[in-house]
């Protein structure tokens, strides 16, 4: 996937431009993208300051996918995270270097989820 | 003729079997009160697989696998009639359903049974085996360790939980008065039919009935009744979303209309532990993967365990009280699967005292009788 990246959340609900914060950062790439995120923040906090408009998409139900909850438990915010598919970004620390990829409608089960249910075998 | 107490009918269980009959006996006109107790509950409403099943059960006993039967033929209607009150799906797909096999001998085993049951039903009872290259046709993605199924079009799934859902908001609907936070500590036949002391206080009831699920063992025994139910549990493992690629359930795994996989079917004497365990989940994920090797890719988000609720022959447990009447017990371990028929005709027989057809089998007094064997 390839990430839209506008104002951060976080400036977007306080309404203004945020206060520039001083501490340290470290880069990661998104969706092949280098940018520079807060160290000693979780992912999903760093993906939310730089504003991405979405971490997954419902591979069924189709719609948009962020973090819901924060703390580990709805699964809304999943990702790719260098070889290893759908952490929870809300429960993965930031790390220089990381690769990040957002995730879109299809899975890595693609290839087996072609055909269409029929009736049973006699019908 | 009406009593003079605070209800005509308390219901006591808010899990499936329970709101199912509340579901059904509000339509007989009476007062009904559907007790729930509290979280600490072991609700195997909360934490089973969903399966509406028919194949395999019922081996030994040909009214088990009949009235399975007509519950499956029954879950269309019941489905719809739960959407057209609520606006809450139950989300049944029933296209049929597969047991997966791994080898030759398990296929030949399975054929045994299936025939055993045909044969106990006359021959009705539609099933079909299927060798891998069949299988294949019907499941994308089948692993190559897996030898062939049996197939029958009666089985399907739905989500308990909306199923739950749908029953609760059709039961206030109905009238019926739902009360959480009541745990029934001790019932006594009074003369008016039965007192009912809870946590939160006394009710008093002309008719009672069970459907505490494990509870029901220890409630039983007061009103004349018996239901000698014990644990077993079963945990679950849900995997993330992704798209629908199996279009039918299997007891080992199942799709739900989201796209997660819930995978299942284990069976452990624990006692009332409901933990999970490492070594289960792997032994659970190991068996679905070797079902569908592509499952390997994608990530586990939870897992539970609940546990099942057991008569000592597995079949359902539905009996009134000849010391106390007006009492009635409900108890089986297939909530999801019977409901249909908890709403129609057990309620009806509660409220009605008419013993409907093919339930003559499932009183407690068959466990009176020495030695039964443990069915699934």
């Amino acid at each position: 996937m390839s990430s839209e990246f506008v104002p951060s959340w976080c400036r977007l609900l306080a309404g203004e431009t945020g206060n520039a914060d001083d501490g340290a950062r470290v880069p990661i790439t998104v969706d092949s993208t280098h940018v520079l995120v807060p160290d000693g923040v979780t992912l999903a906090a760093a993906l939310m300051l730089l504003g991405v408009q979405r971490f997954g998409t419902r591979p069924v139900h189709g719609g948009v996918r962020l973090p819901y909850c924060m703390m580990g438990v709805c699964f809304e915010c999943l990702v790719d995270v260098d070889d290893t598919p759908g952490l929870q970004a809300c429960m993965t620390p930031v790390r220089a270097g990381m690769r990040v990829a957002t995730r879109g409608v299809v899975s890595r089960l693609a290839p087996v989820s072609k055909v269409e249910p029929h009736g049973g075998p006699s019908q | 003729m009406r009593m003079p107490n605070d209800t005509d009918i308390v219901v006591i269980g808010g899990g499936l079997v329970g709101a199912s009959l509340a579901f059904g006996l509000a339509r007989h006109r009476a007062r009904v009160m559907l007790l729930d107790a509290d979280d600490t509950s072991l609700r195997a409403a909360h934490g089973n697989f969903g399966l509406v099943w028919v194949q395999n059960k019922g081996y030994g006993l040909g009214s088990y696998a009949r009235w399975s039967r007509r519950a499956a033929n029954a879950w269309p209607a019941f489905a719809r009639n739960l959407i057209d009150e609520t606006g809450v799906s139950p989300q049944l797909e029933q296209r049929g359903g597969f047991h997966l096999c791994f080898d030759d001998q398990e296929l030949s085993k399975r054929q045994a049974r299936l025939d055993s049951i045909r044969a106990s039903l006359g021959g009705d009872y539609p099933f079909q085996m299927l060798d891998r290259a069949a299988l294949g046709a019907m499941l994308p993605g089948i692993g190559p360790g897996v030898a062939g199924a049996s197939f029958t079009d009666m089985d399907g799934h739905a989500n308990p939980l909306m199923l739950l859902r749908a029953l609760y908001l059709a039961c206030k609907r109905r009238g019926v008065q739902v009360a959480g936070g009541h745990r029934v500590e001790r019932i006594r036949p009074s003369s008016g039919g039965f007192t009912l002391d809870t946590a939160q206080g006394r009710i008093d009831t002309a008719r009672v009935v069970l459907a505490a699920g494990l509870g029901n063992a220890g409630l039983a025994e007061q009103i004349g009744l018996s239901a000698p139910v014990r644990p077993n549990r079963g945990q679950i493992l849900i995997t993330e979303r992704v798209e629908r690629f199996l279009h039918y359930p299997t007891p080992y795994v199942r799709q739900t209309d989201n796209g997660s996989l819930q995978l299942g079917d284990s069976m452990e004497d624990v006692g009332f532990d409901d933990g999970v365990t490492s070594a289960m989940m792997q032994s659970i994920a190991a068996r679905a993967i070797r079902c569908f090797p592509a499952l390997r890719q994608i990530r586990m988000v939870r897992a539970w365990g609940a546990l099942r609720v057991m008569s000592p022959d597995g079949f359902p447990i539905y009996d009134a009280s000849a010391r106390c009447p007006g009492a009635f017990v409900v108890t089986c371990h297939s909530g999801v699967t019977l409901a249909p028929l908890h709403a129609g005709p057990i309620a009806d027989w509660i409220a009605s005292d008419m013993l409907p057809d093919g339930i003559a089998d499932f009183g407690a007094q068959r466990f009176e009788k020495e030695s039964v064997v443990y069915e699934f």
